[in-house]
């Protein structure tokens, strides 16, 4: 039993891909943005900054199962 | 998650009201605020001095942050979102003391994120009216009430989930190397005390605030 649950946490990190892309994503676009219009920067940043957060969630929940998961071992 | 840490217990209306570490962590961060305010806001002049210069600059930048993201007419929320910085801040980079940040405690976030979603209904009623309030749930059509309030409800729960689990993370990736080096933890681990400390920390605050911020501005004008 105890290895299963071992297992299903593994499983849940990978959630955390979800997370990687996004973000990945989002600063590249973000990047480029600002190499397109260097005196936006200030306000493509905070949204940015806003994307990142949103898509960060997913990979913490998937983390938050992880852990409950761990604990039950 | 593990059980919290009951340092003692005060009677209460016939309970006994457990104090865990993260309570008192958090006392001492206000009484640190307070202590501070006070003595900083004590004899301001015309023209400021040392600490008046770095208190104003302080006030300044949360202002102009403000004004960026909320607008002109938002600026009563300065101070609320001035005292969430601070506060979230001290919180998220006790770590460097020693303790462990209150904020690794879901009750804390959950605390924090209550109050911004209790602030962010009472202002959109205020703005609105009751009445108004409610009709701004069909908005806009009808059949999408039910997500509507589901967005409503998940935000603090969303907000506060990802304030603990990044705490979290990082004084679990602390903890584990602390026991990994055991008796040769010098000098190692301070750079993951800067990262996970110090810039997640500010990072996470940053995000915590922002949100509060575009979520209050976006309810009230929906």
């Amino acid at each position: 039993m105890n290895g299963l649950i071992a297992i299903g946490a593994g499983i849940a990190a990978l959630g955390c891909i979800g997370g990687g892309i996004g973000i990945g994503n989002a600063t590249g676009k973000a990047v480029e943005a600002i190499g397109r219009q260097p005196e936006a920067s200030g306000k493509i940043s905070s949204s940015m900054i806003l994307g990142l957060a949103l898509a960060e969630a997913t990979a913490i929940y998937a983390f938050l199962i992880g852990l409950l998961l761990v604990f039950k071992l | 998650m593990e059980e919290a840490k009951i340092l003692f217990e005060i009677p209460l209306f016939g309970y006994n009201i457990g104090i865990s570490e993260s309570i008192v962590i958090q006392w001492v961060i206000m009484i640190i605020l307070i202590v501070l305010s006070i003595v900083l806001t004590s004899n301001l002049k015309k023209v400021p001095d040392k600490k008046q210069t770095v208190v104003e600059m302080f006030v300044n930048t949360v202002q102009k942050v403000v004004r960026e993201n909320m607008g002109e007419s938002y600026l009563g929320f300065v101070p609320f979102i001035g005292t969430l910085v601070l506060f979230i801040l001290l919180m998220n980079i006790f770590g460097l003391f020693g303790f462990e940040p209150p904020t690794r405690e879901y009750a804390v976030t959950i605390g924090l994120a209550a109050i911004t979603f209790i602030i962010i209904q009472a202002y959109a009623i205020k703005k609105h009216g009751l009445l108004e309030y409610f009709i701004g749930f069909t908005k806009p059509i009808v059949p999408l009430l039910p997500i509507n309030i589901m967005e409503r409800v998940m935000l603090p729960v969303s907000l506060s989930l990802r304030l603990f689990g990044n705490i979290t993370a990082g004084a679990v990736i602390m903890g584990l190397i602390y026991e990994g080096l055991g008796k040769f933890a010098f000098a190692i681990p301070v750079p993951f005390h800067f990262y996970f400390d110090l810039f997640d920390g500010t990072i996470q605050m940053v995000i915590f605030v922002m949100l509060t911020m575009v979520n209050i501005k976006l309810i009230a004008e929906h």
